[in-house]
Parts: C-alpha cells; structure tokens; sequence
C-alpha cells in the first residue's frame, strides 16, 4: 500500500470547498511520435508484445500501430523465439514459455531504433478469497454491495503486484483511469481482510487476478497511476513521463510476471 | 575579506569621533502611543536644524548621542501628532515619549515612518506594512490578511487563489523567514493556503525585506517576514472583534498593573462546519472543517531598565471527513524576551523562542487504517544588542544558537487488524550558530552605508541515520548504513555572509541605493508540490544536501514628489542561488528514508525589474506596483540537464490598490491583479497501455496557464459615532474577483465522461465571493 493518499484527500478537499470545474483548451506542446511497447511474459505462457506509437494527446483517436517491428526474446540459458505478427499492432511468441529461473531479453527493432529490455519472473504470491464484507453504503464514500476479501502471505522483502478485478468475466474497474497497484512497502507480511475496491451483489462471478512484479515494472505503473489521477501538480507530484525499462527512449515496459487467480460467486 | 576592513575601520572612525570632540551626551528613552500604551516601532526623533536623528528599535527604545548644548527634538511618526521637545543636554537623560494620535479613527497603532523615509533611509527592497493598511484592503471571505497584503507588493509572486504561498524575488515557498515575536513558523497557512496564521487583530507590524535583510537575521535565502504582535493596551482595558460569515475574532487586552503589565489575548476562529451540524444527514453532521488560533502576550516593566515580555501562538486546522479520515496541523510558537538598557548607549535583548509545526493524519478504512504524523521544532536562545556610540553610527550585534529536531515522518496501524506494520523514518537532528556584527554609518549627509557580517556554523547530529552509495545516488545503490549516537556530529557546515546597503542622496527628494547580501540557508522544504502543503517535510543539510545559499545584488533610484505626497521607486535585483533542491520525475518523497534519492540540487537564478509608487496622504490613497521578472533553474539529472521555468515563474505582474475615503463614514477600497500564468506540465502525446491512456510529457513546466486577473472590492460604513459611547462599530462588505475571472488554480488530465478519450480539466475558485464583516472596539 504505497499511496497514504495525503495529496488525495488534500485534493478531495480542494474539490469540495470550491467544487469548480471546467473543460478548457489549452494549446499543448506538439512532439513527434514516440514509439510505445506493451510488453509482458508471463510465468507458463509465450511472450506478447503490442507496438503502437504516440499520438497527439487530444486527438481521441486510436494511436497508430506499427506492424513492420522485429521483435526478439531470449533468455539467459540459451533460447531465443521471434515474435509473429498478429493484427492490431500485436506480436506473439510460440516457443518460449516464462520461468521464473530465467532472465529474459526483448529486443525490439521498431521505425528505425533498436529498443531492448530485461526482465525477471518474480514468483506467484499465494492468495485466496476468505468472503465478502457488505457495505450498505449510507456512509456516501463506499457503494452498496458485497466486497470479496483476500487473505494473502507475501514473501518477506519488498515485492510488488498489480491486482485486476473482473464481474462476470468483464474486466471490472471504477473508471478509465482505476489502475490497482501495490507494494509491500508498508505493510506485514499476513494479509487479511484486504478488500476489493468496487462492490459485488449477490450471484455475481468475483475474479481476482494478482500479477506480481518486478521493482521496474511496478515504477512504470506506478508513474502511470500518478498520469492518471494527476491534479496538475498542484498538490501531488506533477505528472511526468513514465520511467522504462527499455533502452533508447521509448514509452513502454517490458513485465515478466507470474499470475495467480481465483474467482468467487458472491452469497449473503 | 576588504569588506571587513571596511566595517571596522567605519567602526573604529566612528568611536575614535566620539573621543576627539568635545564632550557628548546621550539622550535615550522610549517612545509609546499615549491611549494604549504600545510601544512605538520607527518613530523618529530629529533633532530640529541639524541633520542628525535617530529612530527607536523593535522595542521603542532609542538613544541619541551629541555634543553638550541645548536642543529642539521633533518625534514623529505616522498618524501621530509631532511632538516638539527643548532639551538640555549637560549630562546623560532619559527621555520617554507619549504620542497623541492624530485621528481618534486610528485605533489600530501603526508603525510609522519619516515622511521622506522612502528616500532617506539605507533601507530597500524592504516593506513596512502597517495594521491600519492591512485592515483597509479587500478581504477574501472578510478575513483580512497580512500575507495577501504582501502578494500585492512588488516582486512578489502568488501561487493563486487564496494562497499565502510567498514566492520572493524568484525564491520558492520554503526560502522565507517567517517570524512572529522573533518565533519562526513552518507553516504560515490555515486552510490548505487560502488564509495565513497571522491574525490581523493581534498584530503590530509586519516587515517584510526581499533583500538587504539586516546581519541580525538569516536561515532562509529569500526573504524576512518579520512579524510583531501588539504589547495590550497598558492604561485601559479595551475589546476589539469581527463577526463575519465564516470566522469571527475576539482581542481583549489591558492593564495588569497600570503602565507597568499589560496582557493581551487575541483569538479567532472559523466555523463553516458549524453549518454543518444543522443538517440531519449524520453524514453530513459529523464533518469538521475548520481553523482556530490564539495570540497571547504579556509584558512587565520592573523599571526603566527592564522589561520582560512572554508571547505564545497556537493554531490548529482541522479536517474530518465522517469517521474516515482526519486530517490537522498547527503551529505552537512561544517567545520569552527581556529587554535591557545597560546604559544609555547599549540596549540588548536576550529571547529564547520556541516553535514547532505538526501534521498529522488518519485513515480509517477497515483494514486499510493508519495514523501518519511528521514535524519539526526548534529552540533558539538569542541575544542581540543595539550600540550608539555616537549619531552617525548604529551598531547592532550579537548571536543565537539553536537546536531542531524533524521528524520526517512516522506512521502506524490504527488498529490490530491493520494491514500496515509500524514505519517510522528515523528522526533528524541539528544545531546552528550564528554571530554578527553591524553598523549603519552615516559617513556624509549624502551618504549613508549599512554594512553587516554574519557567520553562521551548523552540523546536523545524531542520533542519525545516513545510507552511503556506490557511484549514483540510487536507492538499489545502497553500500552502507551509518548509525550515529546522540549529538555525534554527522556533517558540518559553515559560512560568511556579508550584507551590504548604501544610500547616496542625490537631493532632499532622490536617491540612489544598493544592496548586496550572502544569505545562508541550512533547512530544506522536501516539496513537489506548488501548494504550501503541511505534509511536506522539513531536512536539515545533511552529506547529501549542502546548504543553499544565494547572491542577491539590488540597485534602486527612490523619489518622492509633491513634498513626500508620492513615493516611488525602481529597483533592479539579480538573485543567484546555489544547491536549490528540486524533485526527480515521479519522484516518491512520502516515508522514503533514502530521500536525497528522490531530490537533486542546482542552480537557481532570478532577476527582475521591480516599479512601485505610492501615495500616502489624502482621501485617495494606494499603490500601483509592477514586476518583470524571470526564474530559471538548472539541475542536472532533471529535465535532461536543461535549464527551465521555476513552477511560481511569471514574467509580468502588476498589482494596483486604492483607497478612497469618502467621508468619517464611507470608504472604499479596491485592487486589481494581474499576472502572466504560470508554467506547469501537461502532456504533448497520448499512448495507449493495456487499455489505459497515458501521457508524453515535453520540458518540464513547459506549458502556460492563462493569465490571472481579478479584482476585489470592500466598501467599509462606520456609522455614526455618538461621542459619549465607548461602542464602536463599523460594517465591512467586500466582493473577492467582482467579475468572476475564472483563474486556474491548477489544471489536470481527465478521463471524458463519455469515455471516449482525454480532455484537460481546470479547477478554479468560484467567483465571486462576496462576503459581510461586523467589526467592533470597545
């Protein structure tokens, strides 16, 4: 649990004493596009990259994809794989499957630079889900519903996930800009008790998915977090861009992450 | 090292005068406001055709030392009757000096200054403020502040609405001295910023010098805000207050033994969750949100010679939200004083002045509670002393010694079935010392030259906890942790600062002054953030964070018109900072206990054109002040080592107030202000990531906001008085931003509502804010 929300609730008075707020237009700096790689292997699966480059940010388009990149992965026992082409700006892997043993590489040749990448495949956490808390939501700050609680024993030393909830197999988040990141930083090693952000009712399918992650990967979402929930640097860190773990400046990273999953119907 | 020459051959020609001549006397004493007894700050005794003088010190005392013989003294200061007094001088007199007020309308003491001071003092890039001016402008909310008086000041930069943020001369929020009664404060905001600590009712003066800050002072490498509260009123008990829509005060003050004690006790507090108790919705009602504050002072003359004052604050601001989160912060400040006239040439006043500022913080989410709480106090024992050896020099020297302690940040489990375990960052520990020494030496009628040294030392000591690195300081760098016991020095630092100012008189209406100074400053506000915000934390310098210190040279040409009805003044500076500290990307400063991570230092500079005219007298008064100015700074390891716009930068400022008074029962007041946006981040391109859209963000602080403007207006009726009536009352109505600008208090990425992509946000003050204020004396 990283974030003690101090800049949050600061914000959150900020927005209730002078609750003004408008959509303006400001004239932003124009850059040329930056070349964005979304990447991951996952522990037991092949590697799967997406290629796209930065588009101008009010432009509400779809950012170009770019479907002519090499992409490579190896690992540090010898195998190296190709990744293929798949459509909408995806490449996949056929022959290397994720182990947490091994150290990966990706080296993506893309619009005329070479970008390269190391990861390793931090090991699964093990969770499960102990129940539900219902929260009649009369307190105004939590919505009425059932909140599936987790008990977790996380290894000792700083370890870092990034957790996705799904409703019944839809991937189930507060909004576009609810990313849900932790780390250990704060926190003992038995978790219990911890619950889902958004709320269930009964007979629905509660999926929890914990991915773990590496110091890199988790500052890169963790920089994202912060794009995503800014208020301009008025109270918290100014927005930035995000760090990477790919050499030669490109937006991206490339995660190695082991996933551990569990799902639950929701009963009074 | 030939300034120091300078100084004290100027010293030793000064005393070896008073030997040579024929044979002196000294005429010293106090000067007080007759109706409350206060002590009077900068009133000036002249002695009528000759051009020497003197003016009374923090404390109203003065001395005047001349030759055997007879004569005229004039005591003047603003709003006051001048006094003129026949003297014969053929031994050493004490002389006391009870002023009249002009107008029995002022019933707030001001501090006062020579008509022609503007012009003849060494002083510059310095401001007195006075509580009557401070009461008479627009008030946000009908809270009159001291602090937004200041932002109206030449070279002085808002962050935004209501924010008491200080941005001096291109310094950032954490480089100013902020005193009251000689206790600094950490914090001066109430309310996230919209309104500082200082409770007008209690205050006397307010100082503030945006460069050739006197020797006495240092710490901070931008400004002094020096801050005195009122003494009480030693002959009669009185009452004074306000009633306003969401705050009101009370000041009660008098005599405890007649002309020798006197208290004071002033006290306000805002109560806009008070409204909120009237709701039925238990949500609502049990909501806190507010601030109080109190000033207290009591003062005892045991005789001429000595005096004891004890002054203390305390504020607190609250913010609870239901049984979820709370927030508070406050000040506690206290000061014991004792002035001492050894004779009638040497006055001193020892202080030993305590102040602390604490944050704290709960959350209470189930599993996810914990109590999060940073600070810091410091204690400083100081003794200065003030020496006239004779009417052409003024010497003040001294020393002070302090000890800090911060806590960096300390966090626990509210609960046993808390997820968190116990965090505490351990604590920092300092001491500092200081001596000067200084002399204003009037070397000609035209020249007058104000030169100081100040030597500061200070070592940060344990018990302390200092992480080494091998090669760039990361944290995965990590090579040893170094554990030090109590009052082990862990690094030590020290410096000269000289501080120059001389005046040239050109004529009775003009002159021509300049300044240099070397200011030294060895605490570091830990802040990303451009709001004064109480969770930021304060560090010593430390092996990773050596001290900033900054070069400020400042020349101006002064003129008054129309016999000291119009002063004005242009005054150019260049301000050169060094080891200023600003935050990586994305930079994680909360609970990290390898924080020089997180923070670089470098260079930062400023420099700006600074226009000011004024007039005093009349039933139009006010002032149009106008800065240009520009910020840099360049830090390597931000922003790819390039140099950018500090986030207070402004290139234009302009700031115009006018008072007019209609009649005994009408007067109205109004300010304009504009200023160029300032710079901040937003992103240039947009990418997409696992179903999230991000931001590629250009040079840091590259975009500009759009330009602030706004006016207030305040419109005072004082009815009227029926003579035989102790009650005094007067209505003050004021509209914040009359025209309802809608300035950017900041503006942010969001989501579109309709999910179909990214559009910018600006959270703004609403406008306008009209408020009603009842305020009486009694």
């Amino acid at each position: 649990m990283k974030k003690i929300y101090q800049a949050f609730v600061l914000f959150f008075i900020a927005h209730l004493l002078f609750s003004c707020t408008k959509v303006v237009d400001y004239d932003l700096v124009s850059e040329d596009p930056k070349t964005v790689i979304e990447s991951r292997i996952i522990k037991d699966s092949f590697a799967i990259a997406r290629i796209t480059t930065t588009a101008p940010y009010l432009a509400n388009e779809p950012t170009p994809i770019v479907d002519n990149a090499f992409i490579v992965i190896s690992d540090n026992v010898g195998n190296k794989d190709t990744l293929n082409y798949i459509g909408n700006g995806f490449y996949r892997g056929d022959d290397i499957i994720g182990n947490t043993a091994n150290i990966y590489t990706l080296s993506v040749s893309a619009r005329g630079k070479v970008h390269v990448a190391t990861t390793s495949i931090p090991d699964t956490v093990s969770f499960s889900i102990t129940g539900a808390n219902y929260k009649d939501g009369t307190t105004g700050f939590e919505k009425k519903g059932y909140y599936p609680t987790i008990q977790a024993t996380l290894p000792a030393g700083d370890s870092y996930y990034l957790f996705k909830y799904y409703k019944n197999d839809s991937l189930y988040r507060r909004d576009n800009s609810s990313l849900y990141i932790t780390d250990s930083r704060f926190v003992g090693t038995n978790i219990q008790g911890y619950e889902t952000p958004q709320p269930y009712q009964i007979n629905d399918v509660a999926k929890i998915n914990i991915y773990t992650l590496t110091k890199e990967a988790y500052n890169f979402y963790n920089d994202l977090d912060a794009q995503l929930n800014n208020d301009g640097g008025f109270f918290s860190t100014p927005p930035a861009n995000t760090s990477t773990n790919f050499s030669n400046g490109p937006i991206g990273l490339f995660q190695g992450s082991s996933l551990s999953t569990h799902s639950v119907t929701v009963t009074p | 090292m030939r300034f120091l020459v300078l100084l004290l051959v100027s010293f030793w020609l000064g005393l070896s005068g008073v030997n040579a001549q024929q044979k002196k006397y000294t005429v010293s004493g106090n000067v007080k406001a007759m109706k409350s007894g206060e002590d009077m700050i900068g009133a000036v005794i002249q002695v009528k055709d000759l051009d020497k003088g003197a003016a009374t010190n923090e404390y109203g005392f003065f001395s005047l030392t001349l030759p055997e013989g007879n004569y005229t003294l004039i005591i003047s200061y603003l709003g006051y009757t001048k006094i003129e007094k026949v003297i014969t001088l053929n031994e050493n007199m004490r002389l006391n000096i009870d002023m009249e007020e002009e107008d029995e309308n002022i019933e707030v003491i001001v501090t006062g200054e020579r008509e022609d001071k503007n012009v003849t003092d060494t002083k510059m890039s310095a401001q007195t403020l006075t509580a009557e001016q401070i009461k008479k402008l627009p008030a946000l909310f009908g809270e009159v502040d001291v602090i937004k008086n200041i932002q109206t000041l030449p070279g002085i930069q808002i962050a935004g609405d209501g924010n008491t943020g200080l941005y001096v001369r291109g310094g950032g929020p954490d480089q100013n001295l902020i005193l009251i009664d000689e206790a600094p404060v950490f914090n001066a905001s109430h309310l996230l910023g919209i309104f500082s600590v200082f409770n007008s009712d209690a205050l006397k003066s307010a100082e503030i010098y945006k460069g050739g800050v006197p020797a006495q002072y240092g710490g901070r490498l931008s400004s002094l805000l020096d801050i005195r509260t009122r003494d009480g009123n030693n002959k009669k008990y009185a009452a004074s207050g306000g009633i306003g829509l969401i705050s009101s005060r009370l000041t009660l003050e008098g005599p405890i033994q007649k002309e020798k004690s006197s208290f004071i006790i002033s006290a306000r507090r805002t109560y806009a969750d008070l409204f909120l108790k009237l709701s039925p919705d238990s949500k609502t009602n049990n909501n806190k949100l507010y601030f109080y504050d109190i000033n207290a002072k009591v003062n005892f003359k045991l005789n001429d010679n000595n005096r004891i004052f004890l002054a203390g604050y305390f504020g607190r601001d609250l913010f609870k939200f239901q049984d979820f989160f709370k927030i508070g912060w406050g000040n506690g400040t206290g000061t014991l004083r004792w002035n001492h006239v050894f004779n009638d040439r040497l006055f001193s006043n020892t202080s030993l002045v305590y102040s602390n500022f604490k944050y704290s913080q709960d959350l209470n989410l189930g599993v996810q509670s914990f109590t999060y709480s940073t600070g810091l106090s410091e204690t400083t024992i100081k003794q200065d002393f003030s020496y006239f050896p004779s009417t052409a020099h003024e010497v003040s020297f001294g020393g002070s010694g302090s000890y800090r302690n911060y806590n960096p940040g300390t966090f626990s489990p509210l609960s046993s079935s808390s997820i968190f375990k116990e965090n505490k960052l351990p604590d920092y520990n300092s001491i500092e010392g200081s001596i000067y020494l200084s002399d204003k030496y009037k070397i000609t009628h035209r020249i007058t030259v104000e030169a100081g040294l100040r030597y500061t030392r200070f070592a940060t000591v344990g018990p302390g906890t200092v992480y080494t690195y091998n090669g760039e300081i990361k944290k995965e760098n990590i090579a040893d942790t170094l554990h030090y016991k109590a009052w082990q020095n862990i690094q030590t630092y020290g410096g000269l600062e000289p501080r120059v100012s001389g005046r040239y008189l050109i004529n009775e209406n003009s002159s021509f002054k300049a300044s240099y100074n070397r200011m030294y400053q060895y605490i570091h506000l830990i802040s990303n953030a451009l709001s004064p915000l109480p969770f930021n934390m304060w560090v010593p310098s430390n092996n990773y964070f050596k001290p900033a210190y900054a070069d400020q040279i400042a020349g101006g040409y002064f003129r008054n018109f129309k016999e000291n009805k119009f002063e004005a003044s242009a005054e150019v500076y260049y301000k050169n900072m060094h080891n200023v500290l600003d935050y990586i990307d994305n930079a994680d400063l909360t609970l990290n206990p390898q924080i020089e991570t997180q923070v670089k230092a470098g260079r930062s500079w400023s420099y700006g054109l600074e226009l000011y005219i004024k007039k005093n007298t009349g039933k139009t008064t006010g002032w149009i002040s106008y800065t240009l100015s520009k910020t840099q700074r360049q830090i390597n390891g931000i922003n790819g080592d390039r140099p950018y716009a500090a986030s207070y930068d402004r290139r234009h400022n302009l700031n115009v107030v006018v008072l007019h008074e209609f009649n005994d029962r009408y007067s109205l007041s109004a300010t304009f202000v504009y200023g160029t946006g300032r710079p901040m981040g937003l992103p240039s391109g947009r990418f997409e990531y696992d179903g999230y859209v991000g931001g590629s963000y250009p040079d840091r602080n590259s975009v500009r906001l759009k330009a602030y403007n706004r006016m207030d207006v305040s419109f005072t009726i004082t009815p009227r008085k029926n003579k035989n009536r102790k009650w005094k009352g007067s209505w003050n109505i004021s509209v914040y931003n009359i025209y309802g600008r809608k300035n950017p208090w900041t503006v942010y990425t969001t989501d579109k509502s309709d999910g179909s992509g990214k559009e910018l946000t600006m959270l703004y003050f609403p406008a306008p804010i009209p408020s009603i204020t009842y305020n009486f004396n009694f």
